[in-house]
Formats: structure tokens, sequence, C-alpha cells
């Protein structure tokens, strides 16, 4: 398992923003070189699970982890850093969708959230996250470099002019 | 070379008397000059202040001499400036008397003869007022006469003129009564028409009021509706629904193939 395209795969499984994607590989190669270059007479993947007990966020080490040990073992001395460039280069050319959201979403909205749009939109998508609290209702995004508004805040005038109806309806009666 | 010292020595000691033996024979000298030549001096001295003395005494009685006969001569000549000036007092006190009377006799005749020329003047001047003076009075007569005149004159043409007056007034007032009458009557239809426009733009200018009131009270309950939606929204939802809305939001793009 030494493709770059299947490790991806594999580490698309459970990780969707762009942010958190550069993130967690720049911990896989730190991860890989302390294995790689690391002589304890320990397999590659107690080596890996030692390092990872130490990082300092262990969300993305938890993540990193889960992987499993057919990435960490597609990994050597010769192919590490070739690897872990051709792995960062096709993150950057995957399709990137931003999206507002109003509040912080845990990390299981955001799987749902990016398992929707792989399902829906491109199975290569990586999301970029940002908090907006004016977008609630709903969420915006830029797609194509375009700005879309879906909350409640950009399709008020719908809700409002339905509401202005009404009132006006109340007004002709009295 | 022994003896020649001892001759150094001995010369030396006889230059040394010599200077002694000169030194006291000049302070010797010079005190019995001094003794000698003392008494002259005095005696010259002396016989100056005599001298001097003889002179200034002659002066003095000079002097005395000199001022006794100026004095004399002094009252001599002031008793000559007296008599003389008396003597001249005395012939100007008389001129003097003489030109007074002479100018007193002048003045009386001049005056006399002044005063008959004055009278003459008055006299005739006299006479010429009353002259015109009869005349200003004949000529106020004819003039009051003939402002009595002109007074009846004007008094009379004046009345005419009030009587004019007074029924072209009448003429006027009927002719305006009569165009009051009429205006009246035509001014009141004319009023109503007015009123009932102006009621008709007031009718239009509510009714925009109204409707610009509910626009803005529109407006102001769109914001408060959407002020309380937000608000309820952020702090009612749970993060799962947010997410579910999310997600929605995004379906909605993708039927509508913006996605």
């Amino acid at each position: 398992m030494s493709d770059a395209t299947t490790l991806l795969a594999r580490i698309k499984q459970n990780t969707y923003s762009q942010g958190d994607m550069y993130r967690r590989l720049g911990i896989l190669r730190e991860c890989i070189e302390h294995a790689v270059y690391t002589d304890t007479g320990l397999s590659q993947e107690e080596e890996c699970r030692n390092f990872l007990d130490k990082v300092e966020s262990q969300d993305d080490a938890d993540a990193v982890w889960k992987w499993g040990a057919e990435v960490f073992n597609a990994f050597n001395q010769q192919n590490t850093s070739s690897l872990i460039h051709e792995l960062q280069e096709k993150v950057h050319t995957m399709p990137l969708l931003i999206v507002y959201i109003p509040v912080e979403f845990p990390q299981e909205e955001i799987a749902k959230l990016g398992d929707w749009c792989r399902a829906n939109i491109d199975e290569n998508i990586v999301l970029e996250i940002h908090i907006e609290p004016t977008v609630v209702g709903g969420c915006a995004f830029v797609w194509n470099d375009t700005y879309h508004d879906f909350s409640f805040h950009g399709r008020r005038e719908q809700v409002l002019s339905a509401i202005a109806e009404e009132m006006a309806k109340y007004g002709d009666e009295s | 070379m022994f003896f020649g010292f001892e001759i150094l020595v001995g010369v030396f000691i006889g230059v040394l008397f010599a200077t002694i033996v000169v030194l006291v024979m000049h302070l010797r000298t010079t005190s019995q000059m001094t003794k000698l030549t003392f008494p002259a001096y005095e005696y010259a001295i002396k016989k100056a202040e005599h001298d001097a003395d003889g002179i200034i005494s002659d002066a003095r009685k000079r002097a005395r001499e000199i001022i006794a006969n100026a004095d004399k001569v002094g009252q001599t000549m002031s008793g000559n400036y007296d008599m003389q000036a008396k003597g001249i007092q005395q012939k100007y006190e008389a001129a003097l008397a003489r030109q007074t009377e002479k100018v007193v006799k002048e003045f009386h005749t001049g005056a006399a003869e002044q005063v008959q020329k004055l009278y003459t003047v008055t006299s005739t001047a006299e006479r010429a007022i009353t002259t015109e003076q009869k005349k200003v009075t004949d000529n106020v007569t004819r003039i009051n006469t003939a402002i009595e005149a002109a007074a009846t004159k004007a008094e009379h043409h004046t009345q005419e003129v009030i009587e004019a007056l007074d029924k072209r007034m009448e003429r006027v007032g009927s002719t305006l009564e009569g165009k009051l009458r009429e205006t009246q009557e035509g001014g009141a239809e004319k009023l109503e028409q007015h009123l009932a426009g102006l009621q008709g733009v007031a009718d239009e200018h509510i009714k925009v009021y109204e409707a610009s009131r509910r626009r803005l009270l529109d407006a102001h309950i769109e914001q408060l509706v959407e002020a309380v939606v937000m608000k309820v929204l952020h702090t009612r939802l749970p993060v799962s629904e947010h997410g579910s809305l999310a997600r929605e939001a995004l379906e909605e793009a993708k039927s509508k193939n913006i996605i």
C-alpha cells in the first residue's frame, strides 16, 4: 500500500477540512520520521503509537492513529519524504468548498457535512470551515469563487415578504 | 711683594684720611656762610614791609579826599536839577489848561450844530413815516375786503362740492352693494368647490401617509422579526439542528444546481 492515492483515500475517511488535512499530514510526517529513524527494536506501528501518545493535540493524534497500520507501514527511510510530498500535492489539488456555519460544529457534524458533500458534490472535496454567526438557520458557502447565502439572513426577503403580506392583510381587515 | 702690599695699605689709609679732612672742612664752611647771610636777609624783609605800610596809608588818605569831593559836587547838581524840574512842570500845567479850555469851546460849538442837523433829519423822517403809514392802512383795508369776498365765494363753492360728493357716494354705494351681492352668491359656490377640492387632496395625503406609515411599520416589524428569529435560532437551536439546517441549505443549493 504505497500508492499515494490509496493512502489519501484512507486519510479522507476521517478528515474533511483542509486545515485538518495539512495539520494531520504534518503530524504523520513527524511520526513516520520518528519511527523510521529510531531503532529501539519495536515495530514501526508501535513506534508511531509511542510518538502519537506524546502529541499535544490528541484529537488529531487519534485521527492519525485511526488511519491504521497499513498507512504507517507504507513508509520507509527511502520513500517518506517523497510520499508525504506527494500526499500534500494531492491535497492541494482537491476541490475546495468554503463553508460558513453559525456555530462551531463538533467532529461528527463536520463528518456528516463532509460525507454529504463527497456523496453529492465531489468524492475528493475538502472543506474550509469558517464560523459566521449571521448565517444562522442554514449556511453560506463559496463555490467556484462565488458566495451563496442559504441562511435565514440570506433568505429573509422571502420570509419577511410573507410576513409583510400577512401584516397587510391584518391592516386591510382593520 | 710683601713691601708692595704695605705701600698699598698706606696709600689707602692716606686717601681715607684726606677725604675725612675735606668733608669736615666743607661742613664748617657751609655753616659759617649760613650764619653770615641770615641777618641781611631779615633786614631786607623788614624794610620792605615798612615801605609797603607807608604806601597803603597814603593811598587811604587820598581815597577819603576823593570821596568827600564827589559828595559835595553831587549835592550841588541835585539841587540844580530840582529847580529845573519845578519850572518845567509849571509851564506844562499852564499849556495843558489852555488846550483843554479851547477843546471844550470847540466841542460845544460842534455839538449844537449836530443837534440842529439831527432835528431836521428826524422831522423829515417823521413826516415820511406818517405818509407811508396812511398808505399801508388803506392797503390793509382793501385786502381785508377782498379776502372776505373770496372766503364767502369759497364757502359757497365748497358747499356745492360737498353736495356733489354726497350724491356720487350714494351712487357708488348702490353700485358696490349690487356687485357685492353678486360676488357673495358666486363666491359661496366657488368656495364650496374649492373646499371640496381641498378635502380630496387631504384625503389623498392621508392615504399616502397611511401607506408610508404602514410600510415603515412593516419595515420595523420585519427588522424586529428578523432580530428575534436570529436570536432564537442562535440561543435555542442545538448544534445538531444547526448541522441539519446547514446540510438542508446545501441540498437546496444542489437542487438549484448551484453546486
